[in-house]
């Protein structure tokens, strides 16, 4: 049997160990068991840390060969992001993450930028619903309905035009909405759970292969 | 106006942001664009290098071994990058990914279909005839959104109507989550303006 | 008489295909000038209470004396406009109550920072003592996988944000699983809410109450209805009721106007635009 071969069944006899000792600490009361389980979690949690490294060593695969190879308009830019990664790990690292400078750069920089960022959204759902937002047959219309109304449940104004907004709003987000959400949870949660015990047991490859 | 120059330097990054929204792309906002996503990563890897040492590093140091178990595999999670060894990195990923998997069954059987099943089991006839009524719909929505979600069988005969129903009960939850979306995105350029205007003295 | 649209065709140079082909960039400026005009100029609109924040706010006020609570801050950089000061208000509401806080988040990196920025400060002025009635955990990875392992053991990260270890705090004395928490208040940008109903309350029972943007609303609801979750503050709207309530006002109560004006220029946005394409519609089929 060759080499890879060997590795994909002890990853498959790794994912099915684990999940049944996860999974069977649910139903069965055993001390050891619920120790296994309590230590697999909290591996599973530290090697999330080290994820982010992963994700990280993507970013520095995909940016070192620009700037090396002097790309015309990016490398500039590429370079000056990874020098903020370095600088910004080091000083976290080394600092700590309650170090003035560590906490000067989260304050200044990471906050504003990321508010300011996600801000701009904002925006484009302004010309995405000038433009795109059209009661073009039942389903849009009963959407484009709906959000206008839940819209003015949400502003104070909306009260005061007529008082039956808010009534007439919070019923539409408590009752059918809530309901289709949870027709299409349970939808969801079916197919979650089905997943899920198929990967345990070997019927899906999440990993490829 | 404010008098710190890290306050400054926010406001500057700010302005570059907002720039090409409100103005066209510049050499601005991905000179900012570029700085957000070094800062992101470099705090996140910092955090996380907070917790490898904290949960696994520090237990070792007090006697409890077991932990080096972690920490080889969180190393061997980058064997991806090595061409041949990728599939050392898939042992790795198999653990997160068999305990995401048996948490997933675990908390949404009890917690998102039971309990939620639970919810919709509601009387329909009560003393208040409002209740009542939001009872009935409650109950016909939940069941035609699911049905809606039938892959198996054709939308036709028995099933045309109600996944039709349903239909139009997913599209109310997307309006309203549409709502709440918008609520959420103007309250943080709301957000962002008063900064702008508050460093500048102007309220 | 003409048309208001320039005759009959909706060819170019009519005023509808102009209202439609508009320069995004002034509808982006006519945003930000609305936006400013309440913070100039405040209107000041009364904001009626919710049935949701209520519930969070009277299950809150009703937690015995000593109660052990979760202060999970995963809001984030990208939420803190909408949420932050709810979540700032609910802090200090409970640092003026006698009960002792664990501060983490299990998706949100930037829980410490924000934290120590905002709300450390609330606890410190209330004459709280850090480590024995309130202590900052920070960000512990792994969401719903870090969640179940806390729920069994609160004590796994070892170490708080400033490296103190868990086990020389007082707070921490009688404090091991999910059991011997009293309520989660949780301040949510993402999936936390989900995580928390599935690990937490789902095994352990404990309460949940939940301060979530505005997007999460519809979705937690399925959770509030189903008694899962049991008050909510539901984004920047909740906000200002929740200030109302407990008589902390802050940036809540003063977005509200801006909110209104926001929101009312959307749909009318919305209906000028679909008024076009009515039109549209007519005079594609008169053709």
């Amino acid at each position: 049997m060759s080499s890879k071969i060997i590795s994909k069944k002890i990853t498959f006899l790794i994912m099915l160990i684990t999940g049944l000792i996860v999974l069977l600490d649910y139903f069965i009361e055993n001390p050891e068991l619920a120790a296994g389980s309590l230590f697999l979690m909290k591996l599973a949690a530290i090697l999330v840390a080290f994820s982010l490294g992963v994700a990280a060593v993507g970013i520095f695969r995909l940016h070192v060969p620009i700037v090396l190879k002097r790309v015309k308009g990016e490398w500039y830019f590429s370079a000056w992001m990874l020098f903020v990664i370095v600088l910004t790990t080091l000083i976290g690292v080394f600092g700590g993450v309650d170090h003035p400078a560590f906490q000067w750069i989260f304050s200044n920089i990471f906050l504003p930028l990321s508010s300011t960022m996600f801000a701009m959204l904002g925006f484009f759902i302004i010309s995405a619903a000038y433009r795109a937002f059209r009661a073009r047959g039942l389903d849009a219309t009963v959407l484009l309905l709906t959000g206008v109304l839940v819209m003015l449940m949400n502003m104070p104004l909306g009260g005061a035009i007529w008082s039956g907004f808010p009534i007439i709003g919070t019923w539409l987000r408590d009752i059918p909405a809530m309901a289709g959400y949870r027709g299409v949870t349970l939808a969801l949660t079916i197919g979650l759970v089905a997943y899920s015990i198929r990967v345990i047991i070997g019927y899906e490859k999440p990993m490829g292969g | 106006m404010i008098f710190d120059i890290g306050v400054w330097v926010a406001w500057l990054f700010t302005i570059f942001a907002f720039s090409a929204v409100l103005y066209k792309e510049n050499i601005l906002f991905k000179f900012a664009q570029y700085t957000f996503v070094g800062v992101s990563i470099g705090y996140t890897i910092a955090m996380g290098v907070k917790t490898i040492i904290d949960a696994a590093w520090t237990p070792i140091t007090h006697g409890e071994h077991v932990y080096i178990i972690p920490i080889i595999l969180g190393f061997m999670l980058f064997l991806r990058f090595k061409k041949g060894l990728e599939i050392y990195s898939e042992w790795a990923m198999a653990f997160l990914i068999a305990v995401g998997a048996a948490l997933a069954i675990r908390g949404n059987v009890h917690a998102y279909f039971f309990e939620q099943i639970t919810a919709t089991m509601l009387p329909i006839v009560t003393k208040d005839l409002v209740t009542s009524f939001n009872n009935i719909v409650i109950i016909i929505g939940t069941l035609t959104s699911m049905l809606y979600f039938i892959m198996t069988r054709e939308h036709k005969g028995v099933l045309k109507y109600p996944t039709r129903i349903g239909r139009i009960f997913i599209m109310v939850a997307f309006g309203a989550f549409f709502a709440g979306l918008i609520m959420t995105r103007l309250t943080l350029i709301y957000g962002r303006i008063k900064f702008i205007l508050q460093t500048l003295g102007l309220v | 008489m003409r048309s208001l649209w320039e005759g009959d065709n909706m060819g170019e140079g009519s005023f509808l295909s102009k209202m439609l082909t508009i320069d995004r960039r002034i509808l982006y400026w006519i945003l930000v000038v609305l936006i400013v005009i309440p913070i100039i100029r405040p209107i000041g609109l009364p904001i009626p209470v919710s049935e949701t924040t209520r519930r969070l706010y009277d299950t809150l006020k009703n937690l015995p004396e000593g109660s052990v609570l979760v202060l999970d801050n995963s809001v984030g950089a990208i939420a803190w406009a909408e949420i932050g000061s709810a979540l700032e208000t609910v802090t200090k509401f409970i640092a003026s109550k006698n009960f002792r806080v664990i501060i983490w988040s299990t998706t949100s990196p930037e829980c410490g920072s924000l934290t120590e920025r905002y709300l450390l400060d609330i606890f410190k002025k209330a004459g709280k003592k850090y480590g024995e009635d309130y202590v900052l955990i920070g960000y512990v990875p792994g969401a719903v996988l870090a969640l179940a392992a806390l729920a069994r053991d609160m004590r796994y990260p070892r170490k708080d944000f400033y490296g103190n270890d868990l086990d020389t705090l007082k707070i921490f004395e009688k404090v091991r699983t999910a059991n011997d928490v009293a309520a989660v208040v949780l301040a949510e940008s993402g999936a936390e809410g989900y995580a928390y109903v599935t690990q937490w309350y789902a095994q352990y029972r404990v309460t949940i109450l939940d301060i979530c943007t505005g997007a999460l609303v519809s979705e937690r609801m399925i959770a509030y209805n189903a008694g899962q979750i049991k008050g909510m503050v539901a984004g920047a709207r909740g906000s200002a009721e929740i200030e109302l309530l407990t008589g902390y006002l802050g940036a809540g109560i003063s977005s509200a106007d801006a909110l209104s004006i926001t929101h009312l220029y959307l749909i009318i946005l919305v209906v000028i635009g679909n008024i076009a394409y009515l039109e549209e519609r007519k005079v594609r089929r008169g053709k």
